[in-house]
This record gives structure tokens, C-alpha cells and sequence, in this order.
């Protein structure tokens, strides 16, 4: 018993020192980016979670998409950004291959980036009979139309509630409604799909949509969820 | 007015006197009238006939007596004569065409300490050009140059010489010096010393113009005397542009022209002239001309007198219109430092703008590059381009979000609205904020060009884990904004004591580089223990 406390203090120590030597100055030993005092005139390696990664692959590449995101309640698994230009297959490749608990599914011309055994994504697999958005404004539009339907409402005490937490967007504070009215409408539909398969068909729709589903269950007793579009 | 006699035949050996009364008649006639002169023609064999012209002056009792020469043979066609203003002296100086063609001549006074250069004249033939030495010393009349005779000077030269023309000149000249104190009056009719030559002509100032502008030249007219020592007179000199594309020229002032600047290149300008010089030939002094040519160059410098944008960001490409002057031939841009390519719109292009397109590589050397152009060969001033990194995210005083920061909004089964009235969340139950920032580059200065910006989370503490980083492309101008939300569907709400905190940042990627920004937004919310929904940001910039 002594010598398997003194075996995990000894590893506890190395791991500690693993992380104090990796971490450059001025960052962080989570290694998640933390603003350099000059604007970088050499090339700082900038490790963000795999999730973020993954949606600024997709909204830079303009590909639709979405990811199902592994359930973490502490800081998220980072990997260094790319700085050298590269195909988004390729940054996908990248993007499994430094965290292997995501596998890359391509849906219909829609990139999926799914946690292995998302078995705790119950939403997701909710199927739902009849969804029809016409001239929508938005992918969030027609994603509150979805969570709207009864199929998804009846299942709320197995998701859990929808935790909105923001996001960021773009104002023209010389015109400030124009913003609103730079997307184009559209029209999409989803008959027996799973939800998301119907997300999946917003993206597709909307064009460059990319959406982020994420569990939450860091508590006894408490369990979230949050499911957002990204894009307008 | 001129008043002709009737014609007088003399035998051999005759003298005659003539009777000049119709003359005085007719100049009593007019009083504004100061002198006057006399030609005599004789029909006889050359040399048969000489004379003597004898003035009274009533008012001084005073006789003048005045030769009378014959032009003779055309020899050196100059003369410098003694004159005399001092007390009551007077001179008066006259040259006299007295061939069959126009001919000009150009004259000066020289007095102790300096000259006075009249510049040339023409005169019609038989025209007499008179100089009251007098009038001009005291009436202040500026010569060629502008300057004028000294107030007491009281003597010096008078020297006047042919201008050469297509024909040969024939001129003859005089110089009258009075005294009715002294009694005194003289007529001078001395040949300049051999050796007189040119004119040449001289320019100063700048040949190299920008297009748009122009550039003064002082142009001059030289003459040399027999001894070498030369005068140089304002004069006006002018001709055609050899590509009238590239320059033109504009008469100023006398003396004074403008070379206009028209687009990029060299080109030069030129007139024809006669240059004469005298010399002698062991006999007498001769006079001779030739025809030569006047070139001068004009070099036009494209000028650059705007770049809009004249700051653009990295990894990006930027249509950048160069406003100036002179880019019609063969433009061309060139751009310093490293890292940035350019494609010329020759299509939108003329000679006052030109339709640029700025490939910014991702790896582009940060802040001022040199931006030149070339058109006809030659290269305009330079101009600093901007290469802008993007370096922090500052608040944006923007509709609904005073100095980037909005009102807190407590929902209840309410809507969670961005700032451009768009709603978000429907239902909704919690605590949310709007922010907006603009972003700035490495000086300071806003990035107005579209850029991605990805948000980042880090020492997250509370009840999730930290939120998943959106990336939003912000169109040119436009503000990032930001919802910084705590919300739950109606009726379930945010309970008490849900806080939570986290570091937000951000990195921009342009050119598939990114590049992280120094500001930190430092988040605090939720609902704290007392029940109080808070959304608190502490903004850093290092």
C-alpha cells in the first residue's frame, strides 16, 4: 500500500515536471493560448482545444459541419493550430490524429466530428417525424424550430435543459440592422430523421452552417446540454 | 508723324542751308514731342555729300551742333558710348536701323558697380530706339532683370550691338551728352571693341518635374564682349515639347517658365536661333551668324499622391487604388520590404490612378513597406504601405453597447437579443451581456478589411466545462460583438450560486497564419450566492 502511494507521488512529480518543462514562457502549462505581449513576428505555436479547432477548420474552409463534442469537465485535450496551408482534408486528418477520441464522418457533403461512444449524446438520436423550416433567416432559426418539436421537448428530462452560453457575431454600427439581413433565407426539411441528421440538413441548407453539440454533466444531478450554429 | 522736304540739288561745290520751318511748324504743333530726328538721303555718288545738323535752344540760348553721318558700309554694328546724368547733365543714346530688313539689338549701361541691361529690341527699318538716360535713372524704370539704376549714379558706358537675325543687321547708333550749366554738348558715336558674341542661353533650375506639378526655370539670355566678360538677361525663350504626352511649357514671367509635368518619362524641348560673333581679319572687325539649336531635357517623375487603403492585413489580399499623376506609359509598382505581391487592373487604370491589387503573404515582413511606381522609365516618390498584424481587440463604442459594453439583460422567459435586434434565444431565463470590439493592429490602428477571429477559454472555473470556441468572419468595417450568456429555457432558470469564470481570448487567422491577440476579457457570471445575475468582463491589454 506504501509503495503504490510512494509509486503515484513519484509519477504525480514526473508528470508535474513534464508540464512545467513543456510550457514556454509566458504560457500556461494547459497550453492553451495565451496572448503574447507583441504581435508575432515569428511563428507562435497556438494549441486550442480540438473542438474549436475543428469549427474554425470548418467555418474558414466555408464547409458544413458539426461536431459532437467529448464529454470534459475539466480544460479539454489541445492540439497546436496549423500555420501552413493545407486542404481540409488534410487538417482533418490532423485534427483525428492528434486527438484520437474523434473520428471524421462525412454525411451527404457534411462533415461530422463525433466523440467515439457518444453514447451520452441521448439528443442527437431523437428521431423526429416531420421537420419543415420555410425561409428561414438563420441556422439558429431553424435550430429553435427544432428544439421546438414535440419529439425533442418529450425527452427534455433525458437531455436535460439547452444551456445557451453565446457566442460571437459581427455589428455594422453605421447600419446597425444590416447585419441581420446579410444572410440569405432558406428552406429545409427533414422527414424521420434523427436530430441530427436534421441539424446536418440545416448545414447543408444554410450552406456553410456548422453546429456544436456538447453534454454536460459535471455535477450529480445536473445534466445540460448545449447545441449551437456557429454561423449565421 | 514725320514731316518730308522738298527735295534740294547742289552743283559741285555748292552750300546750301534748309530751310527746316515746315518741320518746326509742325512740331510746335505738338507738345509732346521731345525729340525729334532728321534723315538726309543723297542721290550723288557715295562720299559727295556731307552736312551739319545745328540745334538752338531758346530757353538756354544754347547751340547744339549735331553731326550728321552717313550709315556706311555694314561693319561691327555696335557701339559704346560715354554718358553723363549727373548735376544737369543729360544723354540721350539712340540706335537706328538703318538697313532695309527688321533688326534688333540689345543694349546695356555699365556704371561703376554695375549694369543695366535693357535686353533686346527690335526696330523696323529706319526706326530709332531712343534712351533717356536720365528719365530711367530717376523715373526708376527696371531693366531686363528688374533691377534699376542707382539713385545718384552719375556716369558710366553706354553699349549696344547687333542681334543676329536670318540677315545680316545694319544698324548705326549715338549718344547726345548735354550741360546747359557747363555748356556743354556732345555727340559720341564710338565703335564697341571686336570680339562680341551671341547670343547663348543659359537655364536655371530644376528639369526633373512630377507629373501633376511643375517646375520653374529662369531662362536667360547671354551675351559676351570682346574682353570675355559676359551679361546675362531675363528673357523669355520658349519652343515645342518633343512628346507633348510627357511635358509641356508655360510662360511665367518674363524670364520665368514652367515646365508642366504630364505623365511619367523623358522627353525635351528645342528652338532654333541665330548665334553671331565678330572677329577680326587683319583688316577690320567682321561680323558673321550661324543658325544652331537650343535643347533642353525634361525628365517627368510619376507622382503618387495617395494609396487608399494605404494599410491592409496580413495574409490578405487588398485592392488598393494608387491615386497621382503621370502613370500612362508602361506602369509599373514596385513594393519594398518582403512578402508582398502586386497585380496591376490595366484595364481600370489611366494616368491619374492605377487599380492595384496587394497579395499580402501570410509571412509579409510586418508594418511600412516602400511603394514606388515606374511609367515611362522613370520612378515617382514613394509612398508607405501598411502591413497590419493584427495585435488586440479594444471595446467599440457602438449602438446599444456604450464604450463596448451592454446593458445587463435578466431575461425571464424572455428573448437573449445580439445587437443587431436578432434574437438568439427564445424563452429564455438568465443573465446575458452584449459586447463589441473593434480590432486593432501593432500600431494601433483599426483593421477595416474582413479577418477571422476564434475565441479561446482558459482558467475556467464552474459548474461546465468552458465553453466551446466559436469562430466568427467579421466583414469589412464591421465590429465583433460578442454574447456573453448564462440562459436556460423558461421555467428552469440560472440558480443561485451557478458562477461562472474564465479567461476569454482571441486569435485572428489570416493567410492560414494565426496570430493571437495580447487583449484578455476576464468573464465573471452567472448568479452568485445572494441571487444577484451578474455578467462582469475586466478587459486587459497588455
Amino acid at each position: 500500500m506504501k509503495a503504490k502511494l510512494i509509486y503515484r507521488l513519484a509519477l504525480a512529480l514526473v508528470l508535474a515536471g513534464l508540464l512545467l518543462w513543456s510550457a514556454p514562457p509566458g504560457r500556461t502549462a494547459t497550453g492553451v493560448v495565451q496572448a503574447a505581449a507583441r504581435p508575432a513576428q515569428e511563428p507562435v505555436p497556438i494549441k486550442v482545444p480540438t473542438a474549436t479547432i475543428f469549427v474554425q477548420t470548418l467555418i474558414t474552409a466555408g464547409a458544413p459541419g458539426g461536431i459532437v463534442v467529448a464529454p470534459a469537465c475539466a480544460e479539454p485535450a489541445v492540439q497546436p493550430l496549423s500555420s501552413h496551408a493545407s486542404s481540409l482534408e488534410d487538417r482533418l486528418k490532423e485534427i483525428v490524429t492528434f486527438d484520437p477520441q474523434y473520428t471524421v464522418e462525412r454525411r451527404a457533403g457534411v462533415v461530422n466530428l463525433i466523440a467515439r461512444g457518444r453514447q451520452s449524446a441521448p439528443l442527437l438520436d431523437i428521431k423526429v417525424a416531420h421537420f419543415e423550416a420555410k425561409r428561414v433567416g438563420s441556422a439558429a432559426e431553424a435550430l429553435a424550430m427544432l428544439l421546438a418539436a414535440p419529439e425533442v421537448k418529450s425527452r427534455q428530462p433525458q437531455t436535460g435543459a439547452r444551456l445557451f452560453r453565446g457566442g460571437l457575431g459581427y455589428f455594422d454600427p453605421a447600419n446597425p440592422t444590416a447585419a441581420q439581413s446579410r444572410s440569405s433565407r432558406f428552406d429545409v426539411a427533414c422527414h424521420n430523421c434523427s436530430v441530427l441528421e436534421t441539424l446536418n440538413a440545416i448545414a447543408r441548407a444554410q450552406g456553410q452552417g456548422v453546429w456544436v453539440y456538447k453534454q454536460i454533466k459535471c455535477k450529480p444531478g445536473q445534466h445540460y446540454y448545449s447545441l449551437d450554429f456557429l454561423t449565421p | 508723324m514725320s514731316v518730308e522736304l522738298a527735295p534740294v540739288t547742289l552743283a559741285p561745290g555748292a552750300v546750301v542751308e534748309l530751310d527746316l520751318d515746315p518741320l518746326m511748324a509742325a512740331v510746335a504743333a505738338r507738345a509732346d514731342l521731345a525729340t525729334v530726328s532728321v534723315q538726309i538721303g543723297n542721290s550723288g555718288p557715295a562720299g559727295s555729300l556731307i552736312g551739319a545738323l545745328t540745334g538752338h535752344a531758346p530757353r538756354t540760348g544754347a547751340t547744339y551742333d549735331v553731326p550728321l553721318r552717313d550709315p556706311g558700309p555694314n561693319r561691327s554694328n555696335s557701339g559704346a558710348y560715354p554718358w553723363r546724368i549727373d548735376g544737369d547733365y543729360q544723354t540721350v543714346a539712340s540706335v537706328t536701323n538703318v538697313g532695309d530688313e527688321p533688326a534688333r539689338f540689345i543694349a546695356e549701361l555699365y556704371y561703376p558697380g554695375g549694369k543695366y541691361l535693357f535686353g533686346p529690341r527690335a526696330l523696323a527699318a529706319g526706326e530709332t530706339a531712343l534712351f533717356d538716360l536720365k528719365q530711367l535713372r530717376d523715373g526708376r524704370v527696371p531693366d531686363a532683370n528688374g533691377d534699376v539704376l542707382p539713385e545718384n549714379v552719375p556716369s558710366g558706358q553706354f553699349r549696344w550691338r547687333w542681334f543676329p537675325n536670318g540677315h545680316a543687321p545694319h544698324l548705326i547708333g549715338r549718344a547726345a551728352v548735354q550741360s546747359a550749366t557747363e555748356g556743354v554738348s556732345a555727340s559720341y558715336s564710338c565703335m564697341a571693341n571686336c570680339g562680341a558674341n551671341g547670343p547663348s542661353y543659359q537655364i536655371d533650375g530644376n528639369n526633373v518635374v512630377f507629373a501633376g506639378s511643375y517646375e520653374v526655370l529662369n531662362t536667360k539670355e547671354v551675351w559676351c564682349g570682346a574682353t570675355g566678360a559676359c551679361s546675362a538677361y531675363n528673357t523669355n525663350i520658349g519652343g515645342p515639347v518633343d512628346n507633348r504626352d510627357i511635358a509641356s511649357l508655360g510662360y511665367l514671367a518674363n524670364g520665368w517658365l514652367k515646365q508642366n509635368g504630364l505623365a511619367g518619362g523623358d522627353t525635351f524641348w528645342w528652338f532654333d536661333y541665330w548665334y553671331g560673333y565678330e572677329f577680326d581679319d587683319g583688316f577690320d572687325c567682321r561680323y558673321a551668324q550661324d543658325l544652331v539649336q537650343f535643347t533642353a531635357p525634361i525628365t517627368v517623375r510619376p507622382r503618387i499622391n495617395s494609396l487608399s487603403p494605404a494599410r491592409g492585413l496580413i495574409g490578405s489580399s487588398v485592392h488598393v487604388i494608387i491615386q497621382g499623376s503621370g502613370f500612362q506609359f508602361n506602369p509599373d509598382v514596385q513594393i519594398g520590404g518582403s512578402g508582398i505581391t502586386k497585380t496591376i487592373n490595366i484595364g481600370n487604370s489611366n494616368n491619374f490612378q492605377l487599380d492595384v491589387t496587394f497579395n499580402i503573404d501570410s509571412n509579409a515582413s510586418p508594418g511600412n513597406h516602400a511603394v514606388t511606381v515606374t511609367a515611362g522609365g522613370q520612378t515617382s516618390n514613394n509612398m508607405n504601405f501598411f502591413v497590419q498584424v493584427p495585435s488586440q481587440a479594444v471595446p467599440a463604442d457602438v449602438q446599444g453597447a456604450q464604450n463596448g459594453v451592454g446593458p445587463l439583460q435578466t431575461p425571464v422567459n424572455g428573448d437573449v437579443v445580439d445587437l443587431n435586434g436578432q434574437v438568439k434565444g427564445t424563452g429564455q431565463c438568465g443573465v446575458y451581456r452584449n459586447y463589441a470590439y473593434y480590432l486593432l493592429d501593432q500600431a494601433g490602428q483599426r483593421i477595416l478589411q474582413a479577418y477571422t477571429v476564434t475565441e479561446t477559454f482558459t482558467s475556467y472555473t464552474g459548474p461546465f466545462s468552458p465553453p466551446t470556441g466559436n469562430t466568427s468572419t467579421v466583414p469589412p468595417g464591421l465590429a465583433l460583438t460578442d454574447i456573453q450568456s448564462v440562459t436556460f429555457p423558461s421555467p428552469q432558470c440560472v440558480p443561485a450560486g451557478l458562477i461562472e469564470n474564465f479567461d476569454l481570448g482571441f486569435f485572428v487567422t489570416s493567410g492560414a497564419r494565426n496570430f493571437p491577440l495580447s487583449t484578455i476579457v476576464h468573464i465573471r457570471r452567472g448568479r452568485n450566492i445572494a441571487g444577484t445575475l451578474l455578467v462582469d468582463a475586466t478587459i486587459t491589454t497588455p
